[in-house]
């Protein structure tokens, strides 16, 4: 007997809406349909003004990987105009961006284990990534969306007292997010529990061209900050995190293995503070005319921005293509043969962010 | 094993970690961005940031010589307070309470400097000079209706 | 004060409902149900079921596609029933002033009793929504009572 059920949009463990159309048979899902569109604002039209106001609209597409669309957005803006950003800029940029990481994937740790059930640890991740919300709101003056990229640079600095308070802030981190790191890998329910759910093999994953942590536990070593190095990755070289098994519980190790690696990112780049020069923002003479693109890895995976402009304030085309949108695809043959219990345990870990979906 | 019970301990002695908020006063760190204050002795009404503004949540009525700021739809983005010729916009660090209504703030423009009053002004000395009669010195409506806002908000589109 | 009103005072479930913005008011209203500004505190305790909720906390502008939704959603709430709009999106659409997939605000859609500015609103702001929402359901609540009175003298 065939059952259909609907999944969403308003379910419990999706903090924003997404639809699936599960077909059941007793408890095993037999057919899979992804309907997304709820989010959708038409912000790719809407980006065609200003392009100094779109910095502040490329922050609103999602909340979560705010700094690295405003990032994106802003190299490909000043890409179009041929302007090169202060070295400064790049370095609190970059610092920004595993900031910025950090808590994302705190976050995302945290409601993977709130799906199964573990509430203490996804307490604890919260707390853990209140310390990043402080250090941002003390740096940039927001919690969350931080508003300082703009196109040519950034507009706080980040002076030698606060480059102190970050250091403490990486020890701080350290420690707290190895507590975390014992208490995930070393323990006997999650593992139980995750292994071996919702398993996506290398092929599958080279096959739909997922992304960003989701490719990463599936053995595929693909990191934008290695293959096309943007702002200071130049200098900083990055080894991406490979799990090989490919299931949810892979998906989640790559996601705590990169915690440690953004803290140490953050402490090479403290040291280049000193030497960089005190401008934090170059003005530029042209306006944006030729055409341009960059990629970013985003907490999820790759993000994607093309700008074109027609030598007027205002842009020709902003074309958006988000980390989750490459992810997508990938939900649906995961979820086909699992049981019900496990769909949202399967599209959590990969974090989706239905407001970088649908945008 | 051992290592439970040495947090257990280390928790039970150590202080809350939640925030007393509503009882205790709410605390943040210098610098913190919230809505802005428009200063009218400063301000030129030149419409920059109304211009600006990404959020269209500031509008200058030249006629009655008032910023018209929108308090709910301000995403306190700051990019007002940077673009401002004649650093008339500061910005509070202090969040807006919640309310009932939508809050919408009202400041009256006395610079003197401004084009548009200056301008009414040298109308206003020519007129008095041309009758010799004591012009009153236009206080400008209160509060406009939300008829204006409406036609404003229709003019400018 | 009946205790009904008390114990709903005491106890106020909320039921969260993101509608498509940036999730930047999401994150804020998780953080203030864990740790650190526990609005557990006050009895507030999150729910999925729209039917077991007093106070709808709504986040983001309205999209087009979500209004039918959230219509439904408010429609099965019990009564007395308090919408609080957070964030600046959600009372009066933000940045996205002007963008086709959208409808404005929520004001639009269902009530609004509460507007929470800010972009993104602090974790106190909520609790001091949630608080300004407790005195209004009250107030809802008593006005339910004495019609119901009123149509039993009247009977």
């Amino acid at each position: 007997m065939k059952t259909t059920i609907q999944f969403g949009p308003q379910h419990p463990v999706w903090v924003e809406p997404l639809r699936l159309k599960l077909t059941m048979d007793g408890e095993i899902v037999k057919d899979c349909e992804l309907e997304a569109g709820f989010c959708h604002r038409g912000l790719e039209k809407k980006f065609e003004w200003d392009y100094n106001k779109g910095a502040y609209l490329s922050e609103r597409i999602c909340g979560i990987c705010t700094q690295h669309h405003s990032t994106c957005y802003c190299t490909a803006v000043e890409g179009t105009m041929g302007l090169e950003i202060p070295r400064r800029a790049a370095v609190i940029r970059t610092i920004m961006l595993e900031l910025e990481r950090l808590h994302s994937h705190l976050l995302a740790i945290g409601l993977t284990l709130e799906s199964i059930g573990f509430e203490n640890l996804f307490m604890l991740c919260f707390r853990n990534r209140e310390i990043v919300l402080d250090m941002f709101e003390r740096t940039t003056g927001n919690r969350v969306l931080h508003g300082i990229n703009i196109v040519g640079g950034v507009i706080r600095n980040i002076g030698p007292e606060m480059a102190k308070e970050l250091e403490d802030f990486c020890d701080i981190m350290e420690k707290r997010c190895l507590d975390l790191k014992d208490m995930i890998l070393k323990s006997y329910t999650i593992r139980e529990r995750m292994q071996g759910v919702g398993v996506m093999s290398e092929q599958l994953a080279r096959d739909l061209c997922v992304v960003g942590p989701v490719a990463r536990g599936s053995n595929v070593p693909y990191d934008i900050r290695a293959v096309a190095p943007y702002v200071l990755y130049n200098e900083i070289k990055v080894k991406p995190i490979v799990e090989t098994s490919g299931d949810c519980w892979a998906r989640s190790v790559v996601r705590v293995r990169e915690l440690f690696q953004s803290i140490d990112i953050i402490r090479q780049c403290i040291p280049l503070l000193a030497d960089a020069g005190e401008d934090i923002f170059a003005k530029s003479k042209t306006l944006p005319e030729k055409e341009y693109f960059t990629r970013v890895e985003a907490p999820r995976g790759e993000l994607f921005y093309y700008a074109k402009g027609k030598k007027s304030k205002e842009m020709d085309r902003i074309k958006v293509r988000t980390s989750t949108y490459g992810n997508g695809p990938g939900f649906v043959p995961l979820i086909k043969g699992s049981h019900l219990a496990d769909v949202g345990l399967i599209t959590i870990t990969f974090d989706p962010c239905i407001g970088c979906f649908d945008r | 094993m051992l290592k439970i019970l040495a947090n257990i301990g280390k928790n039970l002695i150590s202080k809350p970690y939640t925030s007393n908020y509503p009882f205790t006063p709410y605390q943040h760190f210098p610098g913190v961005r919230a809505d802005v204050t428009f200063d009218g002795t400063k301000c030129i009404l030149c419409g920059l940031c109304q211009r600006s503004c990404p959020a269209e949540c500031i509008l200058i009525h030249k006629e009655q010589e008032q910023i018209e700021y929108l308090n709910t739809q301000c995403i306190r983005c700051g990019y007002c307070v940077r673009v401002c010729p004649t650093n008339a916009i500061s910005q509070n660090e202090v969040y807006t309470k919640p309310s009932r209504q939508r809050l919408t703030v009202y400041t009256k423009v006395t610079n003197e400097n401004a084009p548009v009053i200056k301008k009414r002004m040298a109308a206003e000395a020519a007129k008095k000079a041309a009758a010799e009669k004591p012009a009153t010195a236009g206080t400008g409506p209160a509060k406009p209706a939300g008829e204006k806002k409406v036609d404003e908000k229709k003019t400018s589109a | 004060m009946s205790l009904i009103e008390l114990s709903r005072k005491k106890s106020p479930w909320v039921i969260h409902v993101g509608t498509g913005g940036c999730n930047g008011c999401d994150l804020e209203i998780l953080a203030c149900l864990t740790p650190r500004f526990d609005a557990s505190r006050f009895g507030v305790m999150s729910t999925g079921n729209p039917k077991h909720a007093d106070i709808m906390l709504v986040v983001g502008p309205v999209t087009l596609k979500y209004k039918e939704i959230i219509t439904n959603l408010y429609n099965q709430m019990p009564d007395p029933k308090v919408v609080i709009a957070v964030g600046t999106c959600a009372s009066t659409g933000g940045i996205y002033q002007g963008c086709y997939g959208h409808c404005g605000s929520l004001d639009k859609v269902v009530p609004v009793d509460v507007y929470i500015p800010g972009c993104n609103v602090r974790p106190e702001a909520v609790i001091d929504g949630l608080v300004l929402g407790l005195d209004i359901l009250n107030e809802k609540e008593r006005k339910i009572l004495e019609e119901k009175k009123k149509s039993k003298g009247a009977a």
